[in-house]
């Protein structure tokens, strides 16, 4: 194997056990997305997520509270890795392209 | 093997030997390689190296024995490469390129840094100080090589990359900074080395820092330049 190949594999190793590990630490972050809904003169804040055919909306709490900001985060948090892993499998993807051809 | 690493091994081998190795700090993009090897082959590191291998030369530099670095360099296969135009001297090998650093101070000039103990030339660049003042030695294949703190990389990281004219060594420097520093928000110790050092450094720099971070890292942004001010 040449050097550039040598160095490609390493790569590919590394994005494999890199994917492995995103997709772990995502089943640690509540899925689905956030809505901030008016009452009055008041925000709260509600989890959306689909359970098979059906959409269930979850009440979280006022929008100020820390739960709320907390849930928030978390989504924010679960949405940056979605797409280091988009990333991820992106290049795994010409990786394989790579070292095939 | 890869016949890169067979030839960094040489190189820092040879410097070892001669008692020059820890005289100097390898930076640039080896640096990571032995990031990962230091957090114990973390994934999150890349394992993508570069061609050249960089050593920065600390000023003030300390007076040691006279050492030929240029002799020694030559004696493993590398060739001499002089511009002219800038007086640098580069060692070249099909595998690898050594070059040779050291930090500007003052108003600075043109002309390269004469090394005469070492027999070398350096060439002057600005904010390396950052590289030289945070160090730490990672044991690599029972050498004890010094390297900058990761934190200290990944903020000259972001300063460099705004520096850059060259669009493509610009990303490059901005997703070296963003993979590592992200990484080091993993850990309590990473986080708060990153905020202290970068705390620590000129009004300037911080905004340079500052500029280039929030758009390219809001997680690193709001860790880091918002929790500090």
């Amino acid at each position: 194997m040449g050097v550039i190949q040598t160095v490609l594999k390493e790569e590919f190793d590394r994005l494999k056990i890199l994917q492995q590990r995103y997709l772990a630490e995502l089943d640690h972050f509540p899925k689905g997305a956030v809505s901030k809904r008016r009452r009055g003169e008041k925000f709260y804040l509600y989890l959306i997520q689909r359970q098979g055919k059906r959409v269930k909306t979850e009440y979280i709490g006022n929008w100020d509270s820390q739960k709320a900001q907390s849930v928030c985060k978390r989504i924010q948090e679960r949405k940056e890795l979605e797409i280091k892993l988009r990333q991820v499998s992106k290049d795994l993807a010409e990786l394989e392209r790579a070292l095939s051809g | 093997m890869d016949n890169r690493f067979v030839l960094f091994d040489k190189v820092l081998h040879v410097l070892a030997n001669e008692g020059v190795l820890d005289k100097l700090i390898l930076i640039g993009g080896w640096c990571p390689y032995l990031y990962r090897i230091h957090y114990n082959n973390t994934p999150y590191i890349s394992s993508l190296r570069t061609m050249d291998i960089d050593f920065l030369i600390p000023r003030p530099f300390k007076d040691m024995a006279e050492i030929n670095v240029d002799i020694l360099l030559t004696g493993i296969g590398f060739g001499r490469e002089y511009s002219i135009f800038s007086g640098n001297i580069r060692y070249v090998h099909p595998e690898l390129e050594v070059e040779f650093l050291t930090p500007e101070i003052g108003r600075g000039s043109s002309e390269p840094m004469q090394f005469t103990s070492l027999h070398l030339t350096a060439q002057k660049m600005r904010f390396l100080r950052i590289l030289q003042q945070y160090c730490i030695n990672i044991n690599y294949e029972g050498l004890l090589v010094r390297v900058p703190e990761p934190a200290a990389y990944v903020l000259h990281k972001f300063i460099l990359s705004e520096k850059r004219e060259n669009l493509k060594k610009r990303e490059k420097d901005l997703s070296a900074a963003i993979e590592i520093g992200e990484f080091l928000l993993y850990s309590e110790s990473g986080k708060n080395r990153l905020s202290s050092i970068y705390r620590e450094l000129p009004v300037k720099w911080k905004a340079i820092i500052s500029r280039v971070m929030k758009p390219a890292s809001p997680k690193l942004y709001s860790e880091i330049v918002l929790s500090g001010t």
